[in-house]
């Protein structure tokens, strides 16, 4: 194994699940435009790579999202049950298809990312009474330790968060992403869901996600250990730094920092697609 | 809906120890997952180091990472560790499954029961 180029991947990887755990993306979305543009990896090995890493980058972060109480365990467990079978179906497509349309593909839902994100930096959703009918049982509450009080909610509009976590299931089979960069927006956008409560869940559906994905990939021979242990190691430490840097940066300069971020790498996906490279 | 259905009727207190009772031994199986997982690497990389073994470009069918590990192999070590860290997840619903009915909450015990059995099924039927 060459080591500089192991220590690449880990690098990028690093910075990958740095900037995913920062806004419960998970680290996926950077890691194939990463791997694919700046150092060379072939697009299917990429996307193996980065499933392993994101189911990592859950593990990793799950643990403090499920103590914190920012995780809605029926909702998650709801919604997973399509979207775990969107993974597979999309997954067995990836193995088949060409890369460049993954290429594309990732082009086109980074770009959707950095404008939903910049839509949703500002919403936020006043806390339901305790009273407020609830029968499927889905109603939650933390203690939000930013603010010191408590945030009770309950998801809402249920028929589309679970048609459109299924899509993100096949999006995640399709490109490795773990679909967080789907789900968190649908949550806090359309299911009235506060932040972290969608980061949270989102965040522990995309490790049972991922794992799906991974699976296929792993018996298909497409998980290379060259790649894919380097990704791990970084997220291993990434993802436990992101967090705590989080805690440190001003969200809206964040989330305008990740816009830019996002459009340059989705229009560099998009371009490569085409055979057109910029930056590297 | 179950007697684990929360906020509605028995504040915020109920619903934190209830969630805490369902949640606790997930977060347990993730966290020594990720202990486990990340030791096997280290170790496997070091092995690698010290004999000079070379990593191959594809993790191997999962007899063939049990028998490079039996043998003190560093692929088998290394492909152990990232196999832990690919199941973790699936051990951990399979232990939020368990506690969904432990709870008496067989609606969503059913749901997560199917989600452990896709999640088997998409490793399983990955090799057919």
């Amino acid at each position: 194994m060459d080591i500089d180029y192991s220590l690449a991947l880990a690098g990028a990887a690093f910075v990958a699940s740095i900037l995913g755990s920062m806004l419960g993306l998970g680290g996926g979305v950077f890691i194939v435009p990463l791997f694919t543009l700046y150092l060379g990896v072939d697009p299917k090995i990429a996307v193996g790579a980065s499933a392993i890493a994101v189911v990592t980058n859950s593990v990793v972060g799950s643990r403090r999202h499920l103590s914190n109480g920012f995780v809605n365990v029926r909702l998650a467990t709801m919604m997973e049950v399509t979207t775990a079978i969107g993974a597979i179906a999309g997954a067995a497509v990836a193995i088949a298809i060409n890369a460049d349309f993954l290429k594309a593909l990732l082009g086109v839902l980074l770009v959707y990312a950095a404008f939903s994100m910049m839509r949703n930096r500002k919403v936020v959703h006043p806390n339901v009474p305790e009273d407020e009918p609830d029968p499927l049982g889905l109603m939650a509450s933390f203690d939000d330790p930013s603010t010191g009080q408590v945030v009770r909610y309950i998801p809402r509009n249920l028929r589309i968060g679970i048609s459109v976590s299924t899509l993100a299931g096949v999006m995640s089979g399709l490109l490795g992403i773990g679909g967080g960069v789907i789900k968190g927006p649908l949550m806090n956008l359309v299911m009235k869901m506060p932040v972290k409560a969608a980061a949270g869940t989102s965040s522990f559906m995309v490790g049972m996600t991922a794992l799906a994905t991974a699976a296929v990939f792993y018996a298909d021979g497409k998980i290379d250990p060259q790649v894919a242990v380097p990704a791990m190691l970084g997220t291993f430490v990434g993802s436990s730094y992101g967090s705590h840097l989080t805690k440190r940066i001003h969200t809206e300069r964040l989330v305008i920092l990740f816009f830019v971020i996002l459009t340059y790498l989705g229009i560099s996906m998009l371009l490569s697609a085409f055979g057109i490279t910029i930056g590297g | 809906m179950s007697s684990t259905t929360p906020d509605t009727t028995h504040g915020e207190h109920r619903h934190h120890v209830q969630q805490a009772t369902l949640i606790g031994d997930t977060i347990r199986v993730y966290e020594w997952g990720f202990y486990i997982s990340l030791a096997l690497i280290v170790v496997g990389i070091i092995v690698g180091f010290v004999r000079g073994e070379t990593m191959p470009d594809s993790l191997g069918s999962p007899g063939h990472v049990y028998r490079e590990f039996i043998h003190g192999h560093a692929d088998g070590i290394v492909g152990v560790g990232v196999l832990v860290m690919i199941l973790t997840p699936l051990v951990g619903v399979l232990a939020l499954a368990v506690n969904f009915f432990r709870a008496r909450d067989r609606q969503f015990g059913l749901l997560t029961t199917l989600i452990v059995l896709i999640l088997i099924g998409s490793v399983a039927f990955s090799y057919i």
